[in-house]
């Protein structure tokens, strides 16, 4: 093979590669897609509202309502992947909102508003560590978001929740979530509604300027783009997402020690978000849900003689999918997804 | 001789072969002018700017990085309406000379005023006021379309208000025509939904060049433009700056190619190791005794 002809190889496959990751231009579907679509929206929804009672014989809806927690904190590392970076801090976060929680139920403040209240007490724990974002990069970040993690689990976490879960007075759930399958479909509902701001996001000018940011840093500031503006932004919104999560944990939970936000965990939920494919929602989303969900479906059904292997489950899992597409998930169902619609290689 | 001198030597040879134009390439760029100068002489094509105030006024620049002076007291003006050259061999500072200008590194020394004004700030900023520039390696957005990376160009200069020097008319167009429009004008021929990604190297340069013209520059500084350029491109990149120049831009380029410098520039600084070594036309510093002794050596 010439060298000419080598390097239209390579070039191809770049191109290749790169159309992955682009967004569809906006233009007419053909029938077979939106056939497709309309019936795959309906399977989901469908499959939302049943799953519960599908995966009953494998184990309780806990474990579904478990895996949507996670779904939405892998979520949250992902929103970070949007101007490529890394976040250790994803756990901290969901601490934050499992700390104020238990502080507004003790001042009587009702679930309903404890929510919106959480998702904007994020706000300045995530301009902490957007400080570290507009001053480190890459490694250096997330090195910076998991000293803050260890800081906040060894001082806050550990006075706070203790290593049992003591809190001065225990988590309440509100009588419209007794249930486990009511907190499940509370927490598909916001994953729905946080999915589509993101998606928007993603498909708005200020996806396009994400994008730019995290393809050239200095061409986009150069270009008078204010880089620091976008990354507050995205560290905000995938704190607010992590918060959340939390939040809906100690909801589910009742009782969470302060060991369930160690720093090192961290690493798993980072390794979850790749294995996703970085950056993806529908990617990130399904990693939580397989990650979170079936470990616990395993160890119901081997009659609890897989309890503990959740961590060896990942491990595995990550391993095959990111040797196999390397694109993780989101990858994969772009893929499979084509063929459905027909779209042409 | 140690063959490190030898080898010394003969690169010094191999810039001053760069330095004096090839006449056959300098030939090459000669109707491209007439057909320009005729245009504006015949007051068919858009009027030459009469405009020559200063854009950007640099005094005393300096900047050291540990033991190594990179920048030594670099005076340089650059007007409306002229494309002024920064030449000089690998390592001369002339990239550090546009990092400093562009806010990217913080000079030790010296006052930089654009438009009348300090030039101080971010990165961001600067840009914001009307500093485009382009880089040595081509840093497009790769992950976005042809489209999106000028359209971003386009953001700018609506959301800071800017009124595009070279052509009124943009202003009346849609971000997606205006962008399309100044594609065409840098030569680009390809379609505007390809990624960034798939591009051929002289398509990355000139869609880079493009993008800053998005963002309506009252200055635009070039980084190598013609560097990997195919010969019909760079005759293209040479018109295209001599009449962006004429319709009131300044221009700031750095070159390695002289029949591109000689071919456009109006004013050549000249640094060598940090320093200005020569101001002046191209002939001028085609002819100063201290560029061709930086170049040639005593001894030669």
């Amino acid at each position: 093979m010439s060298v000419a002809t080598e390097l239209r190889a390579d070039l191809k496959a770049a191109v290749a590669a790169s159309t992955d990751v682009m967004l569809p231009l906006p233009g007419r579907l053909r029938p077979r897609a939106v056939i497709a679509r309309t019936f795959g929206f309906a399977l989901l929804v469908v499959g939302i509202f049943t799953m519960p009672s599908l995966l009953s014989r494998a184990g309780p809806t806990y474990a579904l309502a478990v895996g949507v927690i996670v779904a939405m904190a892998v979520l949250s590392v992902s929103v970070l992947g949007w101007i490529g970076e890394i976040s250790m801090a994803t756990l901290a976060q969901m601490g934050m909102g499992v700390v104020i929680l238990n502080y507004l139920q003790r001042h009587g403040v009702a679930f309903a508003a404890i929510v919106p209240i959480a998702v904007l007490a994020s706000i300045p724990v995530s301009l902490v560590l957007g400080v570290f974002a507009l001053r480190l990069r890459g490694v250096y970040f997330a090195i910076a978001t998991l000293a803050f993690a260890t800081l906040a689990q060894k001082s806050f976490f550990s006075s706070y929740l203790g290593t049992e879960g003591g809190f001065e007075k225990p988590l309440v759930r509100p009588s419209y979530l007794a249930s486990d399958k009511h907190v499940y479909y509370l927490e598909v509902g916001t994953l729905a509604v946080v999915a589509v701001i993101c998606y928007l996001i993603l498909r708005s000018p200020i996806g396009t300027r994400l994008t730019a940011l995290r393809d050239s840093e200095m061409a986009f500031a150069v270009l008078g783009h204010s880089p620091a503006r976008y990354k507050l932004f995205t560290v905000c919104l995938s704190g607010a997402i992590a918060t959340l999560a939390g939040t809906y944990y100690g909801i589910l939970q009742q009782v969470v020690p302060s060991n369930y936000f160690a720093p090192g965990l961290a690493i798993a939920y980072f390794a979850y978000g790749v294995v996703g494919g970085l950056g993806s929602v529908g990617g990130a989303i399904a990693a939580g849900l397989v990650f979170g969900s079936t470990p616990r479906y395993l160890e119901t059904l081997s009659h609890g003689k897989l309890v503990g292997y959740d961590l060896f489950f990942a491990a595995a899992v990550a391993l095959i999918i990111i040797l196999w597409v390397p694109g993780g998930i989101a990858a994969l169902g772009r893929r499979i997804w084509r063929r459905i619609e027909g779209v042409p290689r | 001789m140690s063959p490190e001198v030898t080898n010394y030597r003969t690169a010094r040879a191999a810039h001053t072969a760069e330095l004096r134009p090839d006449p056959e390439k300098m030939a090459r760029f000669a109707p491209l002018r007439a057909r320009l100068g005729a245009l504006l002489a015949e007051g068919t094509g858009p009027t030459r700017s009469t405009d020559r105030t200063e854009i950007l006024a640099v005094s005393g620049l300096s900047i050291r990085f540990g033991g190594l002076q990179a920048l030594d007291n670099v005076d340089l003006v650059a007007r409306a309406g002229e494309v002024t050259g920064v030449i000089g061999p690998n390592g001369a500072g002339k990239t550090t000379f546009f990092n400093c200008v562009s806010g990217l590194y913080p000079p030790d020394r010296g006052q930089i005023n654009f438009e009348g004004q300090p030039l101080k700030g971010s990165v961001v900023s600067r840009g914001r006021r009307g500093l485009g520039r382009t880089f040595q390696s081509p840093r497009l957005f790769s992950s976005l379309s042809v489209l999106d990376n000028l359209a971003l160009g386009c953001a700018v200069a609506e959301s800071a208000g800017r009124t595009y020097t070279f052509d009124s008319t943009l202003a009346r167009l849609d971000r997606a025509e205006r962008a399309e429009r100044i594609a065409r004008l840098v030569g680009f021929r390809g379609d505007l939904a390809t990624p960034a990604s798939g591009l051929a190297f002289g398509d990355l340069r000139v869609i880079e060049f493009a993008r800053a013209l998005c963002a309506a520059p009252r200055l635009l500084m070039l980084d190598e433009p013609a560097s990997g350029l195919d010969v019909e491109q760079a005759d293209d990149l040479v018109a295209l700056l001599r009449r962006l120049a004429d319709l009131g831009l300044a221009v700031l380029l750095i070159e390695h190619d002289m029949a591109v410098v000689m071919g456009v520039c109006d004013v050549i600084t000249v640094l060598n190791f940090g320093t200005v070594l020569a101001t002046g036309t191209p002939e001028q510093v085609q002819s100063d005794e201290n560029v061709i002794e930086a170049y040639l050596g005593r001894s030669a």
